[in-house]
């Protein structure tokens, strides 16, 4: 019976029902695209390492994001694997550098050369072309995303990468930079002479380890032998470059500040009409309170207002968002939508309008039922 | 012992120091099984207090109160809520019907409350509404009813849980003639099933109806023959 009285509570004033749910799924899209977007920007800074089938990764001192390499001798591959524990280590190049596109006009890009035989890392979801190619000199693959905006269409178009000529031998699909400068592959030797460096650059050493090797001994071992350098599980690599991004640029900041404001919009909103909805019934309630109704049912039928309100606004809003993550796709900036996601947004907004409901329960925790007789 | 409600030097007081205002000065009541109490009097004599503490609603100040046998002014609001929820129906001048229910779930709502639900809720909602003449208008909203229509509802939610004692302020204030007279025909039937009825009122046209008028003054109930239905307020 509270399920009634509260549906025909909320659906008998449709102007004040249509406030609720538009502020209900203001606040579930506001807060579901901006946590997917941190998602996908945060996705975004850690695909090359997320990708990358290596354990632990060999950086120079300070580093902290995968995109800001500075150069690394590759004489510490070869000193990592004379340590015990270590199965492979690849050399691995990332750098800016200037594309110049057929068309005429520039892009900043980021290079990414991997040895063409690389167990551990190069690129991914292909969709055009083969890793092999790559052996070629001066060859590169792009990502779908990006080749508007670097000028190319496909498969044999040429272009020219710091005043040197690259040749487009492959696409792939789906590969996101943070920095707006897209991930262009190449070779570890092709890198190198698109950025001038000598043939024992890289920025990073790839390192797998033998099955039962322990990581954290093959970490102490490295960073024993070779001080110059740090060592990150690929893991602890992906966050400390996500956190950089996010928090040292105040980009995560600015998103998780948008989806508090949703929160708190949501909040006020559902608080509001609510509130306003239970004055509207305050003599309906203490009546039930006169005639001897306990609190707890009282309580029921606001908070199952609460509730409907939720399920309702949630459904639209959740539907809102996945169209829009769909919608965005193909972007630069893609939004994610997990099924975590989905849930903890389910969750919050439950949580949020029946929090938003306790106004509404205080004001009739004061009814008194001798009013009625007045 | 046919008395229900048995109301001993009932005193209560608003407020407290200099603004304090005392609305009962010693009241003794008795209301009995079967008989139509009407309670008269004046503004601000204190009908409603009585009628208010009589209802388990207000505790007074000082007295005693039993409801049949049981003294009751010494229990806590949770103990007075489930009392009235076991043993009072109310009926108010302004119906307090929920008006985005029909007339059938209103009276569904007071069901629930002592735990009949579901279809037996149901069926029993409607033989309510068909003891106060209104199966046919058991679908219908608060809106769509007359005002005695909306008054009968009103007294088939509180005969929900069967209670021993029916307490009404002003139910006919609002009413025209003949709505009132059926209203007053059903108070009377139901204290003719056995029950108390007390009724608050200025309506001189229900005077007759009443078992027993208790007419109030300044807090006190002025002297009188307790058992003549009289006709004057």
């Amino acid at each position: 019976m509270t399920t009634l009285i509260a549906w025909r509570n909320l659906a008998h004033d449709r102007v004040r029902l249509i406030v609720t749910l538009v502020g209900i799924v203001f606040s579930v899209v506001l807060m579901g695209m901006q946590a997917g977007l941190l998602l996908g920007f945060s996705k975004a800074t850690t695909g090359l390492i997320d990708y990358a089938k290596a354990d632990l990764w060999m950086v120079p001192k300070g580093t902290l994001d995968v995109d800001l390499g500075t150069p690394l001798d590759e004489r510490r591959r070869f000193q990592a694997l004379a340590i015990p524990g270590i199965r492979r280590a690849e050399p691995y190049l990332i750098n800016f550098a200037r594309w110049k596109k057929p068309s005429g006009g520039t892009e900043s890009i980021q290079l990414v050369g991997t040895p063409v035989d690389s167990e551990l890392a190069g690129p991914w979801n292909l969709e055009q072309g083969r890793l092999e190619d790559l052996a070629i000199p001066d060859a590169v693959i792009v990502d779908h995303l990006y080749a508007k905006k670097l000028g190319v269409s496909q498969v044999g178009d040429t272009v020219e990468i710091n005043q040197r000529r690259a040749k487009i031998v492959g696409f792939t699909r789906g590969i996101r930079t943070f920095t707006q400068s897209p991930y262009v592959f190449t070779s570890i030797a092709n890198a190198r002479t698109f950025v001038g460096a000598p043939s024992t650059q890289a920025g990073y050493v790839l390192l797998s380890l033998t099955p039962g090797a322990d990581p954290a001994q093959v970490e102490a071992a490295i960073e024993a032998r070779i001080p110059e350098v740090e060592i990150f599980a690929a893991k602890a690599f992906a966050k400390s470059s996500s956190d950089y991004w996010l928090y040292t640029t105040g980009a995560g900041f600015s998103l998780i500040i948008s989806a508090i404001l949703g929160l708190v919009v949501g909040i006020v909103i559902v608080a509001q009409t609510l509130y306003a909805s239970t004055i509207d019934r305050l003599p309906e309630y203490a009546t039930l309170k006169a005639m001897g109704a306990p609190s707890r049912y009282l309580y029921q039928i606001i908070i199952t207002q609460a509730g409907i309100a939720a399920a309702i606004g949630y459904s639209i809003g959740i539907v809102v968002v996945k169209i829009l993550v769909i919608g965005a796709a193909e972007a630069s900036a893609a939004p994610l939508l997990p099924l975590w996601l989905a849930v903890g947004l389910g969750v919050l907004t439950f949580s949020m309008c029946v929090g938003a409901a306790v106004i509404s329960i205080r004001k009739v925790m004061a009814i008194d039922p001798v009013g009625v007789f007045r | 012992m046919n008395a229900i409600l048995k109301g001993a030097d009932l005193r209560h007081v608003y407020g407290t120091g200099p603004t304090a205002f005392e609305a009962l000065r010693g009241v003794s009541v008795e209301v009995n099984r079967g008989e139509v109490v009407l309670l008269l009097g004046p503004s601000g004599s204190g009908k409603t207090t009585l009628l208010q503490i009589l209802g388990g609603l207000l505790r007074p100040t000082q007295g005693n109160l039993h409801l049949a046998g049981q003294l009751i002014t010494g229990l806590d609001l949770d103990a007075l809520s489930r009392l009235r929820l076991k043993h009072f129906g109310f009926v108010f001048q302004a119906y307090n019907l929920f008006p985005t229910l029909t007339a059938a779930e209103n009276v569904a709502v007071a069901l629930d409350l002592v735990g009949i639900r579901g279809s037996a809720g149901k069926k029993q909602a409607r033989d309510l509404l068909g003891e106060v003449g209104l199966s046919d208008r058991a679908d219908h909203f608060p809106a769509q009813l007359s005002g005695g229509q909306r008054q009968r509802v009103a007294i088939a939610r509180a005969l929900a849980a069967d209670p021993e004692v029916v307490l009404a302020d002003e139910p006919t204030a609002a009413l025209d003639s003949h709505s009132g007279a059926k209203v007053i025909g059903l108070f009377r039937r139901l204290a003719d099933q056995g029950r108390a009825v007390v009724i608050v009122t200025h309506d001189n046209r229900i005077l007759k109806s009443g078992d027993r008028i208790v007419k109030m003054e300044d807090g006190l109930v002025v002297p009188g023959d307790p058992h003549a239905p009289e006709v004057h307020a």
